[in-house]
């Protein structure tokens, strides 16, 4: 009878033990497991706002294959029609062709620059930098994407520049 | 007896310890990797609209100006502008204004460096960087950190293509 208890007692230091053992391992796998979702938590964060910038890049490079921007004469997914933006500056019925979210509209030389921005006008064009054909005065994000901005030179040979389109849309 | 019980629970303690080791070092390894090289919607898109820049150098006749794209080809046929100055020469001198105004990379900047290749690849299916290399422009040292990768473009020049790729860090 004595040797029985003293068998019960081993039996059940050795459950006891397995439990602390497998106490200490589940919290083990459950800090792991809290710094791998901390992680990719994190990292979700990051690629959603990479995405959302993506997405903003490339409604602007949507732009550049409207009919009002594209470069027709060849065969050119990124080149936009500069006489064509620049017609459409000053034109007001246009105005209500953007979206009520936009707040900006513009399109900037990069590439020659001539150092400071010069707002085209009818009388500068094409040595001017940047054409603005929406400003809404208004708090706005703004979205850049590289386009080609392509005219007709007075020699009549096509020329093509460097540059990009911005677009400002509105705050919340 | 005891002596031996104790070696095993020893062994099984470091088993324990070795797997949770090798788990996480495999996650760790993992998500470095997957993060420090990313494809860039942007540097594409610099790709593509910087090809269709034109450049100051006629191939054929004034004023028939070469786009930038069009000198890839020229330089790696060794071809001369008419006024005289190399497509090499010319494509190299563009190629660093349009990544330094287009991407303005510098030491106090966002962009600390960038490194651009271009190669002409005989055989698309077996498309490797070594293939013939047209130019190589590099600023900075992008060794240590996270690298952007611009999209590789294919360009039809003969029978081959050429590969354009740019990194910035």
């Amino acid at each position: 009878m004595r040797n029985l208890h003293v068998g019960f007692s081993k039996g059940q230091l050795k459950i006891q033990q397995m439990a602390f053992v497998l106490v200490a391992f589940i919290i083990l796998l459950g800090l792991v497991a809290v710094f791998f979702i901390s992680v990719k938590t994190s990292s979700l964060r990051k690629d959603a706002s990479s995405i959302k910038h993506e997405q903003a890049q490339e409604l602007v490079r949507k732009l550049a294959g409207t009919p009002e921007f594209a470069w027709t004469s060849e065969d050119c997914a990124s080149c936009v029609d500069l006489d064509k933006i620049m017609a459409l500056k000053n034109r007001t019925s246009y105005r209500n062709l953007w979206d009520e979210s936009i707040t900006l509209l513009q399109i900037r030389r990069v590439y020659p620059s001539p150092g400071e921005e010069i707002e085209c006008t009818n009388g500068n064009y094409p040595a001017c930098t940047k054409i603005t054909l929406l400003d809404k005065r208004e708090n706005y994000t703004s979205e850049d994407a590289f386009v080609a901005l392509c005219h007709i030179e007075p020699q009549a040979y096509a020329k093509c520049d460097l540059g990009k389109i911005v677009m400002g849309v509105s705050s919340p | 007896m005891s002596r031996k019980r104790g070696q095993e629970e020893i062994v099984g303690f470091v088993a324990i310890v070795v797997l949770i080791a090798i788990v996480a070092l495999v996650f760790l390894t993992f998500s470095l990797r997957t993060n420090n090289e990313s494809e860039s919607i942007e540097l594409g898109q610099f790709l593509d609209s910087a090809q269709e820049y034109t450049t100051l150098c006629a191939l054929t006749f004034v004023p028939d100006y070469a786009r930038l794209g069009e000198l890839f080809s020229a330089c790696r046929e060794s071809r001369d502008c008419i006024d005289g100055a190399s497509a090499c020469e010319t494509l190299n001198e563009t190629l660093t204004g349009l990544i330094e105004t287009g991407l303005r990379p510098g030491v106090d900047r966002p962009l600390k460096g960038y490194e651009f290749k271009a190669y002409y690849l005989a055989n698309l299916s077996l498309a490797q960087n070594s293939d013939s290399p047209i130019t190589h422009l590099k600023y900075g040292n992008c060794s240590q950190r996270p690298k952007q990768h611009g999209v590789s473009e294919f360009k039809p020049s003969g029978t081959g293509a050429i590969r354009i790729t740019i990194d910035v860090c």
